[in-house]
């Protein structure tokens, strides 16, 4: 494999990965998944607001949280620090942080990952339980689901709302990969780009055009 | 730095003049390859407007102030980081796009619907430039762990200060001279945070784990910068009746000199020697000099300057 048919495939891997990204968005426009749930949450302030020290961008200090040495207008660039590393040296002369060990402060990521897995199984199931209801009615489902009931019946209640849970998904993954994959078919068939629906605003028009660069 | 002589030539560049014009050259190529095939894919209606090249320019302008940070942070400047930075450009271009180019009321939904997406991800795409900025999104958030802390509070912070700026800059300025100054003030930091937050999430990107000891300095001169902007595109704010600190200043380009002298004075005492530094500094300086003609050039055309500026 040359280097050209190496970069198509990235290209093209990578071309399926922004099909998936649009076909979750597709999902959300058809009102097909529950919006309330995030699919991912970038905002950061309510742990933010959690963290022992923080970082003034404008004045270079690090202070303790709620230092009275932080200006008032460096409020709005103020970034909340788990790990100060090398930012020792930056020190507040007035609040004199000092730094736990880092262990104490790090964030535990291995919940984030586990509620991330968790939103993700919540938001998209339906279509495992048809597959469920399905596999259920074979014989080896019918084998299956004798020692099923035995582990089922062993569960308590909070147990058991966490399986159903997990199992009320991957419905809408599920759609936007077969949306993908019908989409790739008809580009391979037609050769060309993705489908386009232009419902864009009007632009205010560029008053001198003929400048270049 | 306090001499208006010194102001001639832009720092940094005095031992390597043109140096910065071959590398810019050079990077807009390769932006271009970055750029070029996702637009075709996803808006190529963009390809044939002058919207395209604006959009190469400032990915370019872009990619050397991202390749300064990654040299600052002790980084080699590679393909990956090549392709963040054209990416974060676009990403930034379209961003603004939305918030300068489609009215006030536009500009308000989009932050709404820019709202929901970073608190829950979800984004309604309606046209074929909010797909192209939606897939650039998610090809720059595929590239590092978006779940940083550092790198989420960069992100949120860049949008409450959009937001913050899209209803300041439709206020009307008082005459009174205490309110006037408070709300000066409030323009100047609006300014200062939205260039500062802008450069601390490219600089994060490039290089994970950069050392808060670079923080502050990189952080200002992603405020100068916005500043040099701010005073580049002063009529044509002022012919959409848009309010900025730069617009608004008496005498704004001695204020920008003094700005400008300051804001360097500190980024080279901020930062040790080395060649992202120098990279940055002579950058900024041509920046700025090439901002101050552009607003002299361009005075008296309001509406008219609507131009691609290398």
């Amino acid at each position: 494999m040359n280097f050209g048919d190496s970069c198509e495939i990235i290209f093209f891997a990578m071309e399926a990965g922004d099909l998936v990204a649009i076909g979750l968005q597709e999902l959300f426009r058809q009102r097909a998944v529950d919006s309330e749930q995030p699919l991912l949450r970038i905002d950061y302030r309510a742990e933010a607001a959690a963290a022992p020290l923080y970082f003034d961008m404008v004045g270079g200090k690090l202070h303790r949280a709620g230092c009275r040495a932080i200006p008032r207008t460096s409020l709005p660039a103020l970034y909340a620090v788990w790990e100060p590393g090398e930012g020792r040296t930056l020190a507040c002369t007035r609040c004199h942080p000092t730094f736990p060990e880092l262990a104490e402060m790090k964030r535990d990521s291995s919940f984030d990952l586990l509620y991330g897995l968790l939103s993700v199984v919540d938001q998209f199931g339906s279509v495992l339980t048809e597959r469920g209801r399905e596999y259920r009615d074979s014989t080896r489902g019918r084998q299956l689901s004798k020692q099923l009931g035995k582990v089922l019946g062993a569960l308590d209640q909070p147990q058991r709302e966490a399986l159903n849970a997990a199992l009320q998904s991957l419905d809408g993954m599920v759609k936007a990969v077969q949306g993908v994959n019908q989409s790739l078919e008809r580009r391979t068939r037609n050769g060309s780009g993705p489908p386009s629906e232009d419902q864009a605003p009007k632009k205010r028009p560029p008053v001198n055009p003929n400048q270049g660069a | 730095m306090s001499s208006r002589k010194t102001l001639d030539k832009p720092r940094g560049l005095q031992d390597a003049p043109g140096r910065l014009d071959v590398l810019a050259r050079s990077h807009r190529r390769q932006v271009e390859g970055v750029l070029k095939r996702l637009v075709r894919s996803y808006h190529p209606l963009m390809l044939a407007e002058l919207e395209y090249s604006k959009m190469v320019e400032l990915s370019t302008k872009m990619v050397l102030v991202g390749r300064a940070c990654t040299l600052i942070g002790g980084q080699p400047f590679d393909g990956r980081h090549m392709r963040i930075a054209a990416l974060y450009g676009a990403c930034c271009f379209l961003g603004d796009s939305f918030l300068d180019d489609f009215g006030e009321a536009a500009a308000r939904e989009y932050l709404e619907r820019y709202e929901l997406l970073l608190t829950k991800g979800w984004f309604e795409l309606r046209n074929d430039r909010e797909r192209l900025f939606y897939v650039i999104l998610a090809r720059l958030f595929s590239e590092r762990d978006m779940l940083d802390p550092l790198l989420r509070q960069a992100v949120f912070s860049l949008f409450l200060t959009q937001k913050r700026d899209v209803e300041l800059r439709a206020a009307k300025l008082p005459t009174e001279s205490g309110p006037r100054r408070a709300l000066l003030r409030m323009l100047r930091e609006c300014a200062r945070d939205r260039s500062g937050h802008a450069i601390t999430l490219l600089a994060h990107l490039l290089v994970p784990g950069l050392p808060l000891r670079y923080a502050s300095p990189i952080y200002l001169a992603g405020s100068l910068i916005m500043h040099i902007d701010d005073h580049g595109d002063c009529h044509y704010d002022r012919y959409h009746r848009r309010v900025t600190y730069m617009n608004q200043v008496r005498d704004p380009a001695r204020r920008l000199g003094e700005i400008y002298r300051r804001g360097i004075d500190r980024i080279e005492r901020g930062l040790p020697q080395s060649r992202g530094r120098e990279l940055m500094i002579a950058f900024l300086g041509r920046y700025y000099h090439t901002r101050l003609r552009k607003n002299r050039l361009e005075r008296g055309r309001g509406g008219m300057s609507w131009t691609v500026y290398a």
